[in-house]
């Protein structure tokens, strides 16, 4: 792989090295003969991960050609061909003939070699784990060099954002982003068209329901990266989706709905009351019926059926008269004649 | 009280049934009780007198909530008696029994429903009043106006057996009588509110001819002391339950009596009002009618017993309450008849009642189970 390098001490050591504008010049034409004869290229930029402030410049200046180093050996095992060049925070590299997924796995070999780099000079408690974004020209928009490194840049910023050691494809992350925009706009028509369906079912609504798409497209974005585009992507989401909800629950069939809410916790109420009141009366009959179950009634004095006392001396005279009360109800009640 | 000896009835052919005495074989005999019960059917006041020595006696009037609200604030579905009558702006107010009769015996509209249904709550209730035990069997006599009709009676027996094992009727002028054990020449006059029957007692049971029923009771005075107080006091005011109250507080026919002050509103505001002339002759009103009866029923006595009938006239009733009325009767006897003697009746609110039940107590038990 050949190289350029800024540092000016390996001048004696190896043949007339590039200059940094010179290779990227050179990286240019690999780039535009690739896209002329269509045929893939990947673009690499690796950076370190950590070792940004100024106090670790002098560490950065020491491991990035190691880095370089090791990206010339995975190429050599490899046997692939390319362009490269170390700055003070990166290195960038091209390849052509790589396959995406060449990439990727070049990439990958890249970051483990990466992690068992352990110089002397580092301090053990500073392992050095790299970042490395990928740009290929088999995505329609990355038809030019400098799309290529900007789309590897932003896939280095992405892994470094996500705590490196990492690899990213920017068109990936992009690409998932177009998708989201999509699937937001198919929501949001969604949710407009069906906003009248859902007011029959009245416990799809509300504000309560208003959150909960927004937090449901929030959702979509968990797998994306933290970055300035994505975040003010969010935001615009968010503020989108907010305006819509707030109209919807504004409009006469929310208020309608919000109205209907209010007479069904009215009613809920109610039913509570009437539930506890049931509950209440319920218990006061089963209390009565254990009464009822007591007898309290006054015993009568007679244990048995009495009659007339025969001995009283007009006991006959009034047999006559029980008697004859007797026939005239047993006639009446009986429907029959005792004569 | 136990009995030894029971009496059987057995029926003999071709000679109706014939009373013989023969040993108890515990036919009748119930492990569980027996409650009897004598229950007086009154036009203005229903009472009951029980062996188990309850007596209870309530006002007949019968009230049921107009709506849901009232229902609500009077905490019950029917009201009965004095709650009934302060309550009856709130309640379809029902007085099921007038003159003696129910009043639900001959038609079939909305009315005769709502009396038939009265009634029927207002036996179920004073028997309930007499707190009867689930377990005792239940055998109840009910004193109704002598010349009640067959529906009358027929719907008081619907009423009853509702709530009771067996269940028989008699006239009450004769249960008054037989409670009093007066079963011979005796002259019953039963004041009651709607009625005043009068019975002839002659040692057997008292047949049509032995008796006499007129209104001239305690209704037609509170509607003849009404009548009065309009003419003397245009300017007062007052409903016939006011006026039934203070008939029942300050009634006399005493030519020397406590003066009558009562109160009634005038334009709102309450005044008072001196009654008494108006009270003595409103009381007095009934006093022709009832000798007139007694006329009658003392002329086609046998004479040779007619003094004696004459005699030994029985006043019982809540009328009978009216002060003087025993004599006031004695006097216009004297004048119609030539002589008379008037007794009252100790018990005038229970008196028909408390007969009512020494009949169902005397009543064999063989009668009782073949009316079950």
């Amino acid at each position: 792989m050949t190289e350029a390098t800024t540092s000016s001490s390996r001048r004696a050591v190896k043949p007339q090295a590039l200059s940094v504008h010179q290779m990227m010049q050179l990286m240019q034409l690999e780039v535009d003969r690739a896209i002329e004869h269509r045929y893939p290229i990947a673009c690499l930029m690796i950076g370190l991960d950590g070792f940004a402030d100024s106090a670790d410049r002098n560490l950065r200046q020491r491991l990035m050609p190691l880095v370089f180093g090791e990206l010339k050996v995975v190429t050599f095992e490899r046997k692939v061909r390319g362009l490269g060049l170390t700055q003070d925070d990166f290195v960038l590299a091209v390849f052509p003939h790589v396959t995406p997924e060449a990439a990727v796995e070049l990439a990958e070999d890249v970051l483990q070699r990466g992690r068992d780099l352990e110089p002397p000079f580092l301090p053990q408690d500073r392992p050095v784990t790299l970042s490395i974004g990928i740009g290929h020209n088999v995505h329609e928009n990355e038809q030019s060099f400098h799309v290529l490194t900007e789309d590897a840049a932003s896939g280095m910023k992405v892994a470094q954002s996500k705590g490196g050691d990492r690899h990213v494809r920017w068109r990936e992350v992009e690409s998932e982003l177009d998708r989201l925009r999509e699937e937001l706009d198919a929501q949001i028509q969604e949710i407009t068209s069906h906003s009248l369906e859902a007011i029959a079912d009245q416990a799809a609504l509300g504000r309560e329901w208003g959150q909960g798409v927004i937090d449901k497209a929030l959702g979509l974005f968990d797998r994306a990266p933290e970055t300035t585009d994505v975040i003010r992507l969010k935001k615009e989401v968010v503020a989108m989706l907010s305006v819509e909800v707030e109209d919807l629950l504004r409009s006469p069939v929310f208020e309608e709905l919000g109205e209907r809410e209010r007479q069904i916790e009215m009613l809920e109420r109610r039913v509570r009351k009437l539930t506890d009141s049931l509950d209440k009366t319920e218990g006061e009959l089963k209390r009565i019926a254990s009464m009822k179950s007591i007898d309290t009634g006054i015993a009568s004095i007679y244990d048995f059926v009495q009659g007339l006392d025969m001995s009283e001396g007009n006991a006959e005279q009034k047999m006559e008269m029980l008697t004859n009360i007797f026939e005239s109800n047993f006639v009446f009640q009986k429907g029959e004649s005792k004569t | 009280m136990t009995k030894s000896r029971k009496q059987e009835f057995t029926e003999d052919e071709g000679h109706g049934i014939q009373a013989e005495e023969r040993p108890s074989p515990d036919a009748a005999q119930k492990s569980e009780g027996v409650l009897y019960l004598g229950i007086d059917l009154g036009t203005s006041r229903t009472s009951v007198s029980a062996s188990n020595g309850v007596r209870e006696t309530v006002a007949s009037y019968v009230g049921y909530p107009k709506d849901a609200v009232s229902r609500k604030l009077l905490k019950k579905s029917v009201l009965f008696g004095d709650d009934a009558v302060n309550n009856r702006l709130a309640l379809e107010f029902y007085r099921p029994l007038e003159h003696g009769v129910l009043k639900c015996s001959e038609s079939g509209d909305t009315e005769h429903a709502g009396n038939l249904k009265a009634a029927q709550d207002l036996i179920a209730e004073i028997i309930r009043r007499a707190k009867p035990r689930k377990d005792e069997l239940i055998y109840s006599v009910i004193g109704v106006p002598a010349q009640a009709s067959i529906n009358n009676k027929q719907a008081i027996i619907d009423a009853a057996r509702a709530t009771v094992d067996s269940v028989m009727l008699c006239s009450e002028p004769f249960s008054v009588a037989y409670g009093l054990d007066m079963l011979d020449d005796v002259l019953v006059i039963d004041i009651g509110a709607g009625t005043t029957d009068l019975c002839r007692m002659h040692g057997t049971m008292p047949e049509d001819s032995d008796q006499i029923t007129n209104t001239y009771a305690g209704d037609w005075i509170d509607n003849r002391l009404g009548e009065l107080l309009r003419e003397s006091f245009p300017e007062a005011q007052f409903s016939i339950q006011m006026v039934k109250k203070i008939k029942e507080r300050f009634s006399s026919v005493a030519d020397e009596m406590d003066s009558v002050r009562v109160e009634l509103p005038v334009k709102g505001k309450p005044t008072q009002f001196d009654i008494t002339r108006e009270m003595r002759e409103a009381c007095r009103s009934i006093v022709g009618p009832i000798v007139e009866g007694l006329s009658q029923l003392i002329s086609t006595f046998d004479p040779e017993f007619q003094d004696r009938l004459k005699e030994r006239v029985l006043l019982a009733g809540g009328g009978s309450q009216i002060r003087g009325l025993d004599s006031a009767i004695e006097r216009e006897m004297e004048l119609r008849l030539g002589s008379g003697k008037v007794m009252r009746c100790e018990e005038p609110v229970y008196g028909g009642a408390s007969g009512a039940l020494k009949i169902a107590h005397d009543m064999p038990a063989e009668f009782w189970e073949k009316l079950k």
